[in-house]
């Protein structure tokens, strides 16, 4: 493959992702809650969100040709 | 030189001409398959027809045809108009022909009219022979009852580079700002080679790895559909193994290949938007999950300040100073504080701490 951007991020789908952040603001509703670890929670949530929009969004949209793959695969 | 009684080739053709057209001498009108067909510079139509027969459709007949400029000018048009496609190798048709033989050019029918209505009936009925023949071989549900993945984004797409329809795409997928790899397999999308041509495209694109197989044709005129009819491209559509989405674009009947792909949609355009939506909709579930993330943090914050004032409270209600000053006093002898009276013994010194200051005390009974 030519390409390798979008399918890399620490081997995270979207699916995995979006169980992890459910998790983490269903662990703030619990009490008593963890406020030592609250802060680091909250921040790795907002990473994944942030990284996931990255993920798919972007300004350009990449092409390539099955020709150029099959060669650079040969 | 021979005596031999003989007669020349041209008066032997000639012979053969006469009993041929004595034979036929009216227009008949005949059903048969076009095996080829071109028109040349001038104008003349030459075509070649044949009759297929048996299970490996093995030709039984040819003959060839030709519609002069004067016919063919009128003809054309008109079975367009009528079929919404062009006469094409492999259509069958109901041709009016009068059998000519010429001494140099030999046999050949020269078409008069042609019945678009026995086109259509045909293509109608092998559309439906087709249909029947994918459903009882279980295989007609098959690509679309394949899950789409929630982000789709790998895309794999059998178009033609050069095509109108696939610059369409190409030019609304980059102006919905979404992020897709798109990797494009060239094939044929039209004519006689469409369908061996999209085939392969198909099985180049199963070797990969992706997410959906976009299927869109060059768009232009709504001249040759016949490949996404037929039995083998559905066939094949209706097994890949990855969910196919079609924008073939149809101004009438649905092809076969739109009945058996995952999704159909009537144009590149609106398969562009199609992709674009899904990643919309996934993104707008992250950002839903960043705005209740806030508002939770935000919650859990004062949730967590309230029970840490509640707290330091309780523990201010409880500070000795404060019992003290409400009026109450601590009673201890030799520095041990007492909480129960029968301990104590006439003449024991007691120490009574008060909230301001300290007093002795004998106990007198």
């Amino acid at each position: 493959m030519l390409f390798v951007s979008i399918n890399y991020m620490e081997n995270k789908t979207y699916l995995e992702a979006l169980a992890e952040i459910e998790e983490i603001i269903a662990r703030l509703g619990r009490q008593p809650c963890d406020v030592d670890t609250l802060a680091e929670q909250v921040a790795h949530a907002e990473k994944l969100i942030a990284h996931c929009r990255e993920r798919l969004l972007t300004t350009e949209t990449s092409l390539s040709d099955s020709h150029l793959e099959t060669s650079v695969n040969e | 030189m021979s005596e031999r009684k003989h007669i020349s080739l041209v008066e032997l053709q000639s012979i053969v001409k006469y009993s041929v057209e004595a034979a036929t001498p009216l227009p008949l009108w005949v059903a048969a398959e076009i095996g080829e067909i071109h028109t040349n510079r001038s104008g003349h139509c030459y075509m070649e027809l044949v009759e297929k027969g048996g299970d490996n459709a093995v030709p039984r007949a040819r003959v060839s045809a030709v519609a002069w400029r004067s016919t063919w000018g009128a003809l054309q048009p008109y079975f367009v108009s009528e079929t919404g496609s062009d006469l094409a190798t492999g259509m069958k048709v109901l041709m009016r022909v009068t059998v000519s033989y010429h001494e140099l050019y030999g046999l050949s029918l020269v078409v008069s009219d042609i019945d678009p209505l026995y086109t259509i009936g045909e293509q109608q009925r092998q559309r439906q022979e087709t249909i029947a023949r994918l459903q009882r071989e279980g295989v007609y549900d098959m690509n679309r009852s394949l899950g789409i993945p929630t982000a789709v984004q790998r895309v794999a797409v059998v178009s033609s580079a050069t095509a109108a329809g696939y610059q369409d795409f190409m030019n609304e997928l980059a102006a919905l700002g979404f992020r897709f790899e798109i990797t494009l397999f060239d094939a044929v999308m039209q004519g006689h080679g469409a369908e061996e041509s999209i085939i392969e495209a198909l099985e180049k694109v199963a070797g990969g790895d992706f997410d959906v197989v976009i299927l869109v044709r060059g768009g232009g005129a709504q001249s040759d559909l016949a490949a996404f009819d037929s039995y083998r491209l559905a066939n094949h559509v209706a097994q890949f193994p990855l969910p196919i989405v079609a924008g073939i674009g149809h101004d009438k009947d649905l092809s076969i290949v739109d009945m058996v792909a995952a999704v159909s949609l009537k144009t590149p355009t609106a398969v562009a938007g199609w992709l674009a939506d899904r990643l919309a909709q996934l993104l707008a579930r992250f950002e839903t999950l960043g705005i209740i993330l806030k508002e939770r943090t935000a919650a859990a914050l004062v949730r967590e300040k309230t029970h840490l004032d509640m707290l330091a409270r309780l523990v201010e209600s409880r500070r000795p100073a404060a019992i003290l000053a409400l009026g109450f006093a601590i009673a201890r002898r030799n520095g041990v504080t007492i909480t129960d009276a029968s301990t104590l013994a006439p003449g024991d010194m007691l120490e009574i701490e008060f909230a301001h200051g300290k007093a002795k005390t004998m106990v007198n009974g």
